[in-house]
């Protein structure tokens, strides 16, 4: 039960930080002056929050939570 | 512009329209925003030095998890604050063309203003440097008054404010006289 609870609070937040960072994707190159500055910045941001997303759900499967 | 410039800086741009300034916010307020959030992404490494006598069982399994996972959340949102402080930042200008003054505002991610005066409607307009940065670095606030209404234009906080409203005031004064008069 708590394992579920944690996996919904984890998947949840980071669909919703998602679907943030995907309208701030588009915010940028839908009303920002250059495509290149558009593109090279969302392209280095997104390659960084997956890195982050994907040490995070390592760390989150490694815990133990019948320990608790 | 260059190849990779898109060829409409603000909505409602003629093609005719010669862009005569761009600006925005001065670099050392972003340098303000980016140091408050260096002390939210310092937390960790506090949170580290602080537990390690008091709460030794959070450096090994099964704590060291669990706190590692709300490290890279934590890190995951703090890159989405620090993105989201640079798109305000760089989607916040102003733009000054030879038949308008064009102030594009984004207050949040969602949340984006484009409001337009016409430079025959300007009636007056002030240039404000306040406080020890903005002398020293040269940045203030420019306030448009328009005629016939009591909100201004504000450009806040914008490099070398004086040199913005002179410009405006300049190509205020190149409109033929019978333009200018009209409003007035």
């Amino acid at each position: 039960m708590f394992a579920l609870l944690a996996a919904i609070l984890f998947y949840g937040l980071a669909i919703l930080f998602g679907l943030y960072s995907i309208t701030m994707v588009y915010v940028l190159l839908r009303f920002g002056q250059s495509w290149a500055t558009g593109v090279v910045l969302s392209v280095f941001y997104l390659i960084v929050v997956a890195t982050l997303f994907a040490a995070a759900q390592a760390n989150f499967a490694g815990i133990q939570f019948n320990f608790f | 512009m260059g190849v990779f410039q898109k060829k409409c800086l603000f909505p409602g741009q003629q093609d005719n329209e010669k862009i005569l300034l761009v600006t925005r916010q001065h670099w050392a307020i972003l340098l303000m925003q980016v140091g408050i959030w260096l002390l939210f992404a310092l937390l960790p490494i506090l949170f580290d030095v602080a537990t390690a006598s008091t709460f030794p069982g959070l450096r090994e399994a099964p704590g060291l998890t669990v706190v590692n996972t709300v490290k890279t959340v934590y890190l995951m949102l703090l890159c989405g604050a620090l993105f989201t402080i640079w798109i305000i930042y760089y989607l916040n200008f102003q733009v000054v063309t030879d038949h308008r003054i064009v102030d594009i505002t984004q207050k949040s991610v969602l949340y984006h203003v484009t409001s337009e005066l016409n430079l025959s409607r300007v009636q007056d307009v002030t240039a404000e440097v306040r406080g020890i940065l903005g002398t020293l670095l040269n940045y203030g606030n420019v306030y448009v008054q328009t005629a016939g209404e009591t909100v201004r234009f504000e450009f806040v906080n914008v490099p070398q404010p004086h040199r913005v409203a002179k410009l405006i005031l300049d190509f205020y004064e190149q409109l033929p006289r019978d333009t200018r008069e009209e409003n007035q």
